[in-house]
């Protein structure tokens, strides 16, 4: 009869030190998957203001540098959208494009001779796509893809030659 | 000798309850830190597209006034008819996407201004929906041709 209670306090001693342990596993793999999920949003979300403002503000930066008249134009270059700032250094007129292609923001700094081509652009950083639209003297950019965002611009000399 | 064992079994189970307690209290500690950290992941998040809101609509409203924000960015005239002021109000769904009204909007923006002489200027500020959070704020003025 004693050795029966004895078993049977020994099993609830077991069990209880099964229980605990239990617990304690429990609050570690909640602890440890409420930290991966945690570090996974904030990874996808600094990719995600990467993505979206860091090409915009790369963007606004060169336009407010090289924003002289008639200076800052939009066009299409074999079916890409391409912000071209002009310039004239020592009586010669270079040309920057900035474009996306093959995944990334490029730029083409050049003179209007040299015959280079979107292909020979430098890469900046990574993007999905690239957008640009210039409507009087408002410059639309916009990133395209996940983290995707849109920047409005005023063009201060007054925008395209044909505007 | 019976009554030895079951002391030294009670000792080690209130060294385990203990051990498990203060494991609690670390977990719930780090949880906290993760939940806070989480949170203001978001709000930079949210500060990061609200500057760049409040940068279009700065831009849009120098080169084309009240007119340019409501055709590019469905502003919502919010001011009464006062000469020389104005005032509008602009949505963003949760994704920062323009919507065009307040009903699935998760963010606003307002910008109000005043014109004296040659010079607007104005106010621009970025909330969420219940106006309660500040995410940016800016002043913005332009010269204007006068008459």
């Amino acid at each position: 009869m004693e050795s029966n209670q004895k078993a049977q306090g020994q099993s609830m001693n077991v069990l209880f030190t099964m229980l605990l342990f239990l617990v304690f596993v429990l609050c570690a793999l909640f602890t440890v998957l409420t930290g991966g999920k945690v570090y996974e949003n904030i990874s996808s979300r600094m990719e995600d203001n990467y993505a979206g403002s860091v090409a915009l503000n790369y963007i606004a930066n060169k336009v407010r540098q090289g924003d002289d008249y008639q200076a800052v134009t939009v066009k299409q270059v074999d079916g890409t959208d391409v912000l071209e700032l002009s310039q004239n250094l020592g009586g010669e007129v270079f040309y920057t494009w900035i474009y996306c292609q093959d995944g990334y923001i490029r730029e083409l700094f050049t003179d209007a001779e040299s015959g280079l081509g979107l292909s020979d652009g430098l890469e900046i950083l990574e993007c999905e796509g690239l957008k640009l639209t210039m409507e009087h003297r408002v410059l639309v950019a916009e990133t395209i893809g996940k983290g995707g965002s849109r920047l409005m611009l005023s063009v201060r000399s007054g925008g395209q030659a044909d505007d | 000798m019976t009554r030895k064992n079951s002391s030294g079994t009670g000792i080690f189970m209130m060294e385990m309850m203990m051990v498990v307690f203060c494991f609690i209290l670390c977990a719930s500690t780090c949880i906290l830190v993760f939940v806070k950290s989480n949170q203001m992941s978001r709000y930079a998040q949210d500060t990061n597209q609200g500057v760049l809101a409040a940068e279009s609509i700065a831009e849009v409203w120098k080169a084309e006034g009240g007119e340019g924000l409501t055709r590019r960015l469905a502003a919502i005239s919010s001011g009464g008819a006062v000469a020389g002021a104005g005032s509008c109000r602009m949505y963003w769904d949760k994704d920062w996407k323009v919507t065009a009204g307040a009903e699935h909007a998760a963010y606003q923006a307002e910008i109000t201004w005043t014109e004296t002489g040659g010079l607007a200027s104005g106010t621009i500020r970025v909330t969420d929906m219940a106006g309660t959070r500040e995410i940016f704020t800016m002043p913005v003025s332009k010269y204007q041709a006068v008459p």
